[in-house]
């Protein structure tokens, strides 16, 4: 038999390797994408799966109706050993994903990850990171705290901006389900399915358009999947010592009418163009990030001059946005519903 | 004795004893049913509360289980043909929340139970029919101090999972490439 150096000899790895085609990962690729900068895709997928495995374990405890939801949540922190520092861990793993995945989106789109033939690459990616927003929104949501209750007025009122399209969001969509238990069935299974397929498609898109790194293939991918396990274990001991030392808040329980709180960081930049442009912001902000996202691909082919007007464009978006988390964090809090603060 | 013979043998005294084990406490107890005349219950107030095909001549306690803890509402006896009907006070200090109402045999043994549902205490209502805000706390952003029930067993074991994810990732990180 003809054994690969370095690889261990045995019954059941050969087992393994040959039912499980696990040879298919020893295709070759460039030394540099070993580095870090390469990694973080599938730090970000390492940080979903802290998520849905402690969001597994939460739902047991969980009671996603108006009356119970709050209590529960208090229940699960304050009364079950474990429990607790679970949803710390959910709550960090959450603000490590939102990180990553925008350090990401940087890396990818610095190196021109998005050109041809990379382009359903890119969207694909850019759905993602919507999807990981709204399982960051619908998060929020369901802590039935003060904080969440507003962040759902504020979806509410941004719902009925735009119409049909955010009929799903308005509490009168039907009397049969409250809002609250819509959302936490999109939390728990219409985004995290719409993740998976597009995760799918994401590798797949990888697999047989290779990665963007330069130079010569001849790492094998296992080696690169090897120094990613070697940044997840990392990365999973990082955000659990920040569950350890940094416990997740929680308001008081919600109530409507009120305008007290500010949204989970992610949605900082959001709220300070609600700041400065009302509620009209709310979509707008957004509006231009992911349009522009979304256009990059079709702007920029390439060429030198747009491929600098496409860099000073987005390097602005990101430093706008940091700068926008910036403000909101220290500015005081401002009524955007016309509620009582 | 043959082997196969002797090892089939013992296989059916093994399944035979799992099934009496784990037969044995399902018919301890009929299993009943409970029909409350409302699922969402008011603190300070009574509620009927019927049920049926419990064991016959059987008492049974009456409680409601939820986060906030357990309110026991009483003790009913089952008829001849295990079934009651009976009107209970749910304690004007019931927290509002989602409960588990819950009946218990005697020996403490659950027979039977439903979600229902404590609803809050009505606001008193004036002769403006616009009613404002209930009498609470003002709404703060200020993150409560939570009580966590995290004891030293969590805390240490999590504290050895960070150890072992640190060892386990630089082992990983320090490892030569192996060529293709």
């Amino acid at each position: 038999m003809n054994q690969k150096p370095g690889v261990p000899v045995g019954a059941a790895h050969a087992w393994l390797r040959h039912r499980f085609a696990l040879d298919a990962v020893d295709y070759p690729v460039p030394a540099s994408a070993s580095r870090l900068d390469f990694m973080l895709g599938g730090l970000t997928a390492t940080a979903l799966a802290i998520l849905a495995v402690s969001g597994i374990v939460l739902t047991q405890f969980y009671d996603p109706s108006p009356l119970g939801a709050y209590d529960s949540v208090v229940y699960l922190a304050t009364r079950v050993p474990a429990t607790g520092w679970l949803r710390d861990l959910h709550v960090w793993s959450a603000s490590a994903a939102v990180v990553l995945v925008f350090a990401h989106l940087a890396a990818v789109f610095w190196r021109g990850g998005f050109r041809r033939p990379r382009e359903g690459l890119w969207w694909s990616g850019v759905l993602l990171l919507a999807l990981v927003f709204g399982m960051a929104f619908t998060g929020t949501a369901l802590r039935a705290d003060q904080e969440a209750v507003e962040a759902v007025a504020h979806a509410v009122a941004g719902a009925q901006i735009v119409g049909a399209p955010g009929a799903l969001l308005r509490p009168d969509f039907t009397p049969s389900s409250p809002l609250l238990t819509r959302l936490y069935a999109f939390h728990v299974s219409v985004l995290p399915l719409a993740m998976v397929a597009l995760l799918a498609l994401h590798l797949w898109l990888i697999r047989h358009l290779g990665v963007s790194a330069g130079g010569q293939a001849h790492v094998p991918f296992r080696s690169h999947v090897r120094l990613l396990a070697g940044f997840g274990f990392l990365l999973v001991a990082v955000v659990a010592a920040l569950a350890l030392a940094l416990p997740a808040g929680l308001t008081a329980a919600g109530v409507d009418g009120y305008e007290v709180t500010k949204p989970f960081w992610p949605f900082l930049w959001v709220y300070a163009a609600e700041n400065l442009l009302g509620m009209r912001g709310m979509l707008l902000a957004p509006g231009v990030l992911f349009g522009f996202l979304a256009l990059v691909p079709l702007v920029d082919r390439g060429a030198p001059r747009t491929a600098t007007a496409t860099r000073i464009a987005g390097v602005t978006l990101l430093v706008l946005m940091i700068a926008a988390i910036v403000y909101a964090a220290l500015a005081p809090g401002q009524r955007h519903l016309g509620m009582d603060m | 004795m043959h082997p196969r013979r002797s090892a089939s043998k013992r296989l059916t005294t093994l399944v035979g004893l799992v099934a009496l084990t784990v037969a044995a406490p399902l018919h301890a107890h009929e299993k009943g049913v409970l029909t409350p005349a409302s699922r969402e219950l008011s603190p300070g107030d009574s509620v009927r509360i019927a049920g049926a095909r419990f064991t016959r001549r059987a008492s049974l306690t009456l409680t409601l289980v939820g986060v906030h803890g357990s309110v026991r509402l009483g003790q009913v006896g089952t008829d001849s043909a295990g079934a009651f009907d009976v009107a209970v006070f749910v304690p004007a200090p019931t927290a509002p929340g989602a409960y588990r109402l819950v009946a218990t045999a005697s020996d403490g043994d659950e027979v039977a139970a439903l979600d229902v549902v404590v609803s809050p205490p009505v606001a008193a209502h004036t002769q403006d029919t616009h009613v404002t805000a209930p009498a609470m706390a003002m709404p703060t952003g200020h993150p409560l101090a939570l009580d966590q029930a995290r004891g030293p067993m969590v805390t240490g074991a999590v504290v050895v999972g960070i150890v072992l994810a640190l060892a386990a990732g630089a082992g990983l990180l320090r490892r030569p490439h192996p060529p293709l």
